[in-house]
């Protein structure tokens, strides 16, 4: 299985919002990884067949998507950043409900619908309706919708925005279950989530892609770039004119500093091994979340 | 267990009897893998030619192949029993031939396309004065080609093609006609006998 | 190539094109191997129809479950209102209403009250969760518009045959119900089009029965109700219907392209 994205651009009047990418997809985790604005949710919405290209096309299997039409949406499943619910249905109803628009019987649905509702641990609120669920909660619908028809191309616009710590951990333990022959690919800008779940990691910047590679590669264009000193408020302030800064901890003697820089910063720098966090702050600047 | 099972439908090599191979579309239509195994299997290599002669490429020939049978098994619902199944096929690959010529003619690839394959071994060729029919064929305009290979390599009537390509019987004659004609032009120049 | 002589005597070809049809069967084709095919077919394979319910097959009783199940008790409620005043309206021998006019007045109201219950409910982006599952959305709305005039039409057939007791005239009746009912529908559906939520729809229902409740009173506009002749309304009702099916389609498809443009309006 392979999905192919060529030259594909999308402009909303003035803007360029995808400018561009070119990318080729075949089975494992993608993170797809960039700032807002990025163009991050835009991407996705093209590969989902919600937003017509205004320039270049997608393909699966070299067949055009829009040619595949139901089949290619039989394959897929989609999360959205923000997702869209009818607020008097109870959770479990609007699971059969989008269970019934991707096609699966109401006995399929049925048993399905308890399984993910399990899954994502909203089994004892199955019946309360979802107008009165929390961010959080409406997210972890958002996730069970998504594996309804057991997809093999899982598009998730920021998928962890707004679950506490043991949800996270819940979500990424979901993903690794998912075996096999299946392309995900997730978008984020919360770095230490991606560092878990990607194979690849594709930088998204004002709609263009910079870079398409794994983890550990990506790392390696950024060592002997990074640096770490403590430093006082005043050293700090001044410093963060000049550099891009990392990870900042407060410490009794001082605010322990990650700096980026190509050539030693500080005297009192000393290089440190990078993490992918520091590839963000390389590649997009400022402070990484 | 699977040599077995298309054992089973091992009758049907050139899609000849047309029961067996309506049978087979009724099953696939049900989601029967073998039944769709054995009918790619019977004109993968018919596809595979027709856009091997049309482009003169093996890979991307290949890849069109592989596409045009997955047009096939999303739309199989679709097929009517009215019309022959080899002409749907063929249809669903003439269409997916001229998307290619459109999108090849606006992306210029660095892989060698056929006219440049045929000139530079024209020039070649003045040397040993023999020009094969592969290279012929490369010099002629795509319908052209495209109609003399549905007419004399997969033997549909002027009629058919007419339908397949989406143009008027008079064209598709004058186009196999001219095509012809060159290619004799061309052969005879390369003093062919 | 060819197993047998092909027939080439429909092209009128002369004895040098001839020859060179001898010597297209020089042109050998490389051969695919079986390795190759039976790889492909494993991904072929997953494009076969898996479920046995078609694409085409929209289930509209099941949509409409949904849609019906989904309904707030408030709009039960008011259907119940509407019921019973019209009931009660035609009861009253010396009605302040002509039975006609209270028809007119009510006809389209539960289509219209059965879409704002439904967009009070929805959050627009539900449609992108709707544009990625199998169906196709616009077959999806189309229904759900249907089911709300569906629903409507069941409602107003009581009270009809309740007001035809009083009312004798009963193919004037019908035919003013129905072209009062596809045409206000049709004003109702050019408001979803650029709806976002339930606002401008529940003003123009507002409007609509303040309004009628208003006209519908005048001795003039209750003389060209009755006298007006029964070919007219035919027509009229005709038009009303054309255009009604007609928006329907429309607003059906905008609700996605909406979507499909990100956003911006058309």
């Amino acid at each position: 299985m392979k999905l192919t994205i060529q030259n594909v651009m999308k402009t909303f009047g003035e803007k360029r919002a995808v400018n561009d990418v070119s990318l080729e997809l075949i089975s494992g985790v993608y993170g797809l990884l960039g700032p807002n604005g990025a163009g991050k949710t835009t991407l996705m919405k093209l590969i989902v067949d919600i937003l017509t290209p205004s320039a270049g096309r997608i393909t699966l299997d070299g067949v055009d998507i829009t040619e595949l039409g139901a089949a290619y949406r039989d394959k897929l499943g989609y999360m959205p950043q923000e997702i869209g619910v009818y607020k008097n249905f109870s959770a479990k109803k609007f699971l059969k409900y989008i269970a019934a628009l991707k096609g699966l019987s109401g006995r399929e649905a049925e048993s399905k619908v308890s399984e993910l509702l399990g899954l994502v641990g909203l089994k004892d609120v199955a019946n309360k309706r979802l107008g009165g669920f929390s961010g959080g909660m409406l997210r972890r619908i958002g996730i069970a919708q998504t594996l309804l028809n057991d997809p093999q191309i899982l598009i998730l616009d920021e998928p962890t925005a707004g679950l506490d710590p043991q949800e996270r951990i819940r979500f990424r333990n979901i993903l690794s279950e998912l075996s096999g022959n299946r392309i995900v690919l997730i978008s984020t800008h919360i770095v230490t989530d991606m560092e878990f779940i990607a194979g690849q990691i594709i930088l998204l910047k004002d709609g263009a892609v910079l870079r398409m590679d794994h983890t550990e590669n990506l790392i390696r264009t950024v060592e002997g770039k990074v640096w770490s000193a403590v430093l006082t408020h005043e050293q700090f302030n001044s410093i963060k004119q000049l550099y891009s800064i990392g990870n900042v901890m407060q410490r009794s003697d001082g605010m322990e500093v990650r700096i980026i820089s190509d050539k030693k910063p500080l005297e009192q720098a000393k290089p440190i091994q990078p993490i992918l966090e520091d590839v963000y702050t390389y590649y997009f600047g400022g402070t990484a979340k | 267990m699977d040599g077995c099972g298309v054992l089973l439908y091992r009758g049907n090599k050139q899609g000849g009897d047309a029961m067996n191979e309506q049978e087979l579309i009724k099953s696939i239509k049900n989601g029967d893998r073998l039944a769709m195994d054995a009918l790619i299997e019977s004109y993968y290599q018919s596809v595979f030619s027709y856009f091997y002669r049309n482009i003169g490429d093996y890979h991307q020939s290949k890849d069109l192949t592989q596409e045009v049978f997955i047009k096939m098994v999303v739309n199989i619902s679709r097929y009517q029993r009215r019309t022959e199944f080899k002409n749907w096929l063929f249809t669903i690959a003439s269409n997916h031939l001229k998307n290619y010529w459109r999108y090849a003619a606006r992306h210029p690839s660095t892989k060698l396309d056929p006219d440049e394959y045929a000139e530079g071994a024209g020039i070649e060729n003045e040397i040993t004065q023999k020009i094969s029919i592969q290279q012929a064929m490369a010099q002629l305009q795509n319908e052209q080609k495209d109609a003399v290979i549905l007419r004399f390599y997969h033997d549909f009537k002027i009629s058919e093609i007419a339908k397949i390509t989406d143009a008027k019987e008079s064209t598709v004659k004058a186009r196999i006609r001219y095509g012809l004609e060159k290619l004799e032009r061309i052969l005879e120049v390369s003093d062919h006998e | 190539m060819n197993k047998k002589e092909s027939n080439v005597s429909d092209l009128n070809l002369d004895k040098e094109e001839l020859k060179v049809i001898n010597f297209l069967k020089e042109y050998d084709v490389p051969a695919a191997s079986k390795n190759e095919i039976r790889e492909f077919c494993d991904t072929a394979g997953t494009y076969l129809p898996q479920r046995r319910v078609s694409v085409w097959e929209l289930r509209f009783w099941k949509i409409a479950f949904f849609e019906m199940s989904g309904k707030s008790p408030l709009f039960w409620m008011c259907c119940a209102v509407i019921l019973s005043i019209g009931a009660a309206l035609m009861q009253t021998a010396m009605s302040y209403f002509s039975p006609l006019m209270v028809m007119i007045l009510s006809a389209p109201v539960p289509f219209i009250a059965f879409i704002i219950d439904a967009l009070h409910y929805r959050d627009p982006n539900v449609v992108e969760l709707e544009m990625t599952c199998r169906y196709d959305v616009s077959q999806l709305y189309v229904a759900k518009l249907l089911i709300a005039m569906l629903f409507n039409i069941v409602i107003i057939l009581p009270v009809a045959f309740a007001a035809n007791s009083v009312y004798l005239d009963g193919w004037r009746l019908i035919l003013c119900v129905f072209t009062t009912m596809f045409f206000i529908g049709f004003i109702a559906l050019m408001l979803i089009g650029e709806a976002k939520n339930s606002l401008p729809l529940s003003a123009f229902l507002a409007l609509w029965i303040i309004t009628g409740a208003v006209v519908l009173r005048q001795p003039e506009v209750v003389e060209l109700f009755e006298n007006i002749s029964i070919a007219a309304l035919a027509i009229a009702f005709g038009v009303s219907l054309v255009l009604f099916t007609i928006k329907l389609i429309y607003a059906a498809q905008h609700m996605h392209l909406y979507a499909k443009t990100g956003g911006c309006n058309l």
